[in-house]
């Protein structure tokens, strides 16, 4: 099964991801003539009590997307209402390279409304939900089986 | 019968959003239709809503957004599951 292993951090589990446009927005926009954002390198914590993965907005406003829905959501200040978008998702290997097992062209997220500067994105039980992950905590790393 | 664990909302308990937010028009279309929706056998499926229209309902929440990027364009729509009672989603980090 391919995997990869890599450290715990200080602040917890994290993965670096590739953020961007779905092919439909970016073929929106070049049919525009507006020009199409690279994909955005964030840094992503797994969190276990988070159902669904979760973009900062600070990140989502710089890519452009659009909403198209909202959802409730029970978070630890309280109960909020986030807007929902959809997304291209990726989770590069440390190695370099994309498995397509790891590549969402399209997946919908939630907004990570107040993310703390060293945190971008929540993986949440809908993405880490695809994964084989076995937490080592004696060892300090964490191994994502795909 | 529903999980005494899952948290859940009634589609008319849904929090109004601030004029500013760029949804509020469609939620406020949502909360006024959906009961009808849901009398007329629609409960399940997926509703697009525009401003104050309701344009049409699709089997998947990814059928009904392919129909309002086809239909609408690269504008803000909404997309929502029509339900007497939605799941409030978990969002913990602190």
């Amino acid at each position: 099964m391919p995997h990869f292993t890599l450290p715990v951090s200080p602040d917890g589990y994290l993965l670096q991801i590739l953020l961007g446009l779905r092919a439909t927005d970016m073929a929106a926009l070049q049919a525009a003539g507006q020009p199409i954002p690279a994909p955005l390198h964030a840094r992503a914590l797994l969190d276990t009590g988070t159902d669904r993965t979760a973009v900062s907005t600070s990140l989502l406003r710089q890519m452009g997307v659009l909403a198209f829905g909202s959802v409730e959501t029970h978070t630890a200040g309280g109960p909020v209402t986030v807007d929902l978008y959809r997304v291209s998702l990726s989770v590069p290997s440390p190695a370099g390279g994309i498995d397509p097992a790891l590549a969402h062209p399209e997946w919908v997220v939630t907004e990570f409304l107040h993310a703390p500067p060293n945190i971008d994105v929540l993986i949440g039980l809908d993405l880490a939900e695809k994964w084989l992950l076995i937490l080592d905590g004696p060892g300090q790393r964490f191994t994502l089986c795909f | 019968m529903q999980d005494p664990y899952v948290e859940t909302i009634h589609y008319s308990e849904l929090p109004d959003l601030p004029p500013e937010r760029v949804l509020a028009r469609e939620l406020a279309t949502y909360k006024r239709e959906a009961g009808r929706l849901i009398a007329e056998g629609h409960e399940g499926r997926w509703v697009l809503i525009k401003d104050d229209a309701v344009i049409g309902l699709w089997e998947t929440m990814k059928a009904a957004a392919d129909a309002g990027d086809r239909q609408l364009g690269r504008v803000p729509f909404m997309v929502r599951q029509v339900l007497t009672r939605e799941r409030v989603l978990r969002q913990r980090y602190v």
